[in-house]
């Protein structure tokens, strides 16, 4: 059932051959092309730069403030890339403060912010952290092992660390790059709000505007193409390496920096803090304060709620399908077993747009046949609640599925077989001993799940029944309907519910 | 016969784990499976457990086939390697989790009478993090008793034990297995463990039973020289067509001995010191292992006299290495 609607859309993008594909095809199709490619190329090298640059500093060099930057660059994680489009239109915009400030400074010039440029720094910006975490952590584990054959062999401390180190956490560094394309060639909000033609635009266009179902399908063939290369070099580069270490390192001795290298290593780390972070932070709890009693009224409680119904219920069936799916690749491991978890992860890889698209099109067809053959009236799934909460199921299972599975390895099995031993079934052994110690661990599968979908734009937008907001949804309408600033009020609810992770973290930590 | 393994085959995708083996077990005896590590020994108890099933071959377990029976069917016990308590459960919880169907009354006079026979009394309400390896040891074999197996499993059992207390707490657990009239199967890869506490020992090579006999048998007449080296140091020569085993201790240092080696390295035990000797026997030349007295002064000694204990049970045939 997950994987069916990727399914159709292959089926019916490849079957495609309308007017107004040919159209597409003939006048913007390539461009939009274009544009997703050179999105990708930029917002990889700035999150390289941002993601690669700030690990490397806060693993290896000792400077003041040096772990309040390592928990800090985290932090842009919980504004979601559209709120930040929409925060830094509001900043550098023409109606902007800081743009009239300098026009009566005699400041003529127009500068246009809501350009290519802008988006692509705004999504290195909100993504960058998928490749500082991974490559930190990958850093922190080889770290020692890497380094002390090449200090023995007398290289120097950071020509060791540029030569040896950096080079050899390609693994964490792909992976994390990976991550950030895929969110890239998902992102809707920013994109559509900057006037970005990217092939999820015109996803959204072929549905919404021409109400083409085949050439929507088309165009996320074509992004499940680049998904695809993705996903195999992402594989090809995990397939070649193999040079993590085997045990933790010992603490790594860091170097330290003052002076004017101390002072650079501020500059840089400050930019993805600042403009990820603390500033659209500022400017968020700003106008939330200054909306906030216009906009806390009836109809902001209807939004937070039927955003909790839809991503709770979302949630729940995601963490019950994991564990099923988790659990019997547990008491199963097989090759068969472990391609069922790969393909139920496979929405996850898909942008939003395309796996609502698929829905779409699966519903349809499914409500189609209970008219013609059943004598139904109306449309029993398309356009329901039913088929937002399985969007969400689709694109996040494989969320809940990694964590239920990395928790149930924090369990030994020999627990399990046990419990087998002592005369329990496989069931009575999963309620009795393996998830009373899972709890913890799925309470936190299931937060990361429900911030997932709460954040989700482009799925919920597609799919939501009719006049059924959510907090994302709120925000991006506000936002598109020149009240951006008003917007924040909702942004603000999603972003504390983001936060709700860090916190585990940070406790973690302690 | 309580346990009886009929031409077991596993394979794990392309590679053979384990190749026909056939192994019985009576009623009251301790069976010890010996191995190195990867050499199958854990499957096998996998098997007889339920765990995995058999690509070929029959398991019975009491007399029966247990091909269509899951692991909790088997009513086989099982101790694993580190134990894997409930980490959840306190000890009396742990001990009752196997008999929950019982009503609570029998259940408490059942975990009391365990906790006695384990020597685990005033334990019943720690959780398993607070007990020491050789309690926490104790409560898993007391988990597993509760349930009434006649037939109880151990996976490498003495392996987490610090080594000064391990022979105390082998004592300790064979004394229970004895007294609860059970068999049981362990599973180790201490040569020394197997013939402290085993009835039978398989000794397992490649996926293969080498050799399946007594201790005794075991130790003094290994059917091949790859045996005969793992339960011990073991020097082999020919003598009238046979292949004798002829272990350290059965060469005796004697002035007036038969035999005269050359030493060619010594080196000191603390409660012996071992001498390796380079000597001659019906033309042939041999290297030889023999144990000396540790306050035997070796000091400028290049050669000794020794002489042979030759045991007919020793002798293999020459040439097949077969009893």
């Amino acid at each position: 059932m997950v994987i069916l609607p990727i399914i159709l859309i292959v089926f019916y993008g490849l079957g495609t051959d309308g007017e107004n594909l040919q159209h597409l095809k003939d006048t913007v199709l390539l461009k939009y092309i274009g544009t997703t490619a050179k999105l990708l190329l930029f917002v990889s090298i700035l999150s390289l730069i941002f993601g690669i640059g700030s690990a490397f500093i806060v693993t290896f060099y000792e400077f003041r403030f040096q772990k309040t930057y390592t928990i800090g660059l985290v932090l842009p994680f919980v504004i979601p890339a559209y709120i930040l489009g929409f925060i830094y239109s509001d900043i550098f915009g023409y109606y902007s403060y800081l743009h009239i400030f300098l026009m009566d400074l005699g400041f003529k010039n127009y500068f246009d912010v809501l350009n290519f440029n802008t988006v692509s720094f705004v999504l290195a910006l909100a993504l960058y952290p998928y490749i500082y975490l991974m490559v930190r952590a990958s850093f922190l584990k080889n770290a020692n092992t890497l380094l002390r054959p090449a200090l023995s062999l007398g290289m120097s401390k950071e020509k060791a660390l540029f030569r040896v180190v950096l080079p050899l956490n390609r693994v964490a560094i792909v992976g994390g790059l990976s991550l950030v394309l895929m969110e890239t060639i998902s992102e809707y909000g920013v994109v559509s709000y900057y006037g970005v033609d990217t092939l999820s635009t015109a996803v959204f266009k072929s549905w919404f505007d021409m109400g083409d179902s085949g050439s929507a399908s088309y165009i996320s063939s074509i992004a499940m193409i680049f998904i695809l290369v993705i996903l195999l070099i992402e594989k090809f580069s995990q397939g070649r390496a193999r040079y993590t270490a085997e045990s933790a390192s010992l603490p790594f001795e860091k170097i330290k920096l003052k002076g004017i290298k101390a002072f650079f290593v501020h500059t840089f780390l400050s930019i993805p803090l600042l403009f990820g972070f603390v500033l659209p932070f500022i400017w968020i709890v700003n106008y939330t304060f200054k909306y906030a009693k216009e906009r806390i009224d009836e109809e902001f409680f209807i939004v937070i709620l039927n955003s909790f119904v839809a991503s709770a219920f979302a949630s729940f069936i995601i963490i019950i399908l994991a564990v099923i799916l988790a659990y019997t690749y547990r008491l199963a491991p097989s090759i068969y077993t472990k391609y069922i978890n790969k393909f139920a992860s496979l929405g996850y890889s898909m942008p939003g747009a395309v796996v609502a698209i698929g829905i779409i099109i699966l519903f349809a067809d499914f409500d189609h046949y209970l008219i013609e053959n059943f004598g139904f009236k109306e449309l029993l799934l398309s356009g329901t609640l039913f088929a937002l909460v399985f969007g969400y199921v689709v694109r996040f299972l494989a969320v809940g599925l990694s964590s239920v599975l990395s928790s149930f390895e924090k369990v030994e099995l020999n627990i399990n077989k046990a419990s087998r031993n002592l005369g329990k079934t496989p069931l009575q052994t999963l309620f009795q001993i393996e998830l009373p110690l899972l709890k913890n661990s799925l309470i936190i599968a299931y937060i990361l799940v429900f911030i997932d979908t709460i954040k989700e734009l482009p799925l919920t937008l597609i799919l939501r029944p009719f006049n059924y907001e959510t907090l994302a949804t709120k925000t991006y309408e506000l936002a598109i309907n020149e009240m951006v600033q008003e917007s924040a009020v909702y942004a603000f609810c999603i972003i504390l519910i983001c936060f709700i992770p860090i916190i585990f973290n940070l406790k973690d930590h302690k | 016969m309580i346990l009886n393994l009929k031409h077991i085959a596993k394979n794990f995708g392309e590679i053979e784990v384990l190749k026909d083996i056939n192994v019985d077990l009576k009623e009251g005896e301790i069976l010890t499976i010996l191995g190195a590590s990867g050499s199958g020994k854990s499957t096998i108890l996998n098997l007889i457990a339920g765990f995995e099933k058999p690509d070929y071959g029959s398991i019975n377990i009491y007399g029966k086939d247990t091909r269509q029976k899951e692991p909790h069917e088997r009513n086989v016990g099982f101790v694993f390697q580190n134990y894997a308590l409930f980490p959840h459960l306190n000890v009396f919880k742990n001990i009752s989790f196997g008999i929950g169907k019982i009503d609570i009354s029998k259940q408490t006079l059942q975990v009391e009478k365990l906790l006695k026979l384990t020597g685990l009394q005033g334990c019943e309400k720690r959780y398993p993090h607070e007990l020491s390896g050789g309690q926490q040891q104790r409560v898993a074999l007391a988990r597993t008793l509760a349930t009434n197996p006649k037939l109880i499993l151990f996976d490498e059992a003495f392996s987490n034990v610090d080594a000064i207390l391990k022979s105390k707490i082998q004592k300790e657990l064979i004394s229970i297995i004895k007294r609860s009239r059970v068999s049981a199967v362990f599973v180790t890869h201490d040569s020394k463990e197997a013939l402290s506490i085993s009835d039978k020992i398989a000794y397992l090579k490649d996926g293969k039973v080498s050799q399946f006999s007594t201790p005794k048998d075991i130790y003094n007449k290994p059917s091949s020289k790859s045996v005969g080296h793992f339960f011990g140091k073991a020097n082999f020569i020919e003598k009238a067509g046979k292949n004798y085993c002829v272990r350290p201790e059965e060469c005796i240092i004697k002035k007036s001995g038969k035999h005269k080696g050359l030493i060619t390295n010594i080196s000191y035990h603390g409660e012996r010191q071992e001498v390796e000797l380079d000597f001659k026997y019906n033309e042939k030349e041999y290297k030889f292992i023999t144990y000396v007295d540790k306050n035997f002064d070796l000091t400028n000694t290049k050669s000794l006299n020794f002489d042979i204990i030759w045991k007919n049970s020793n002798c293999m045939d020459i040439y097949t290495m077969q009893p």
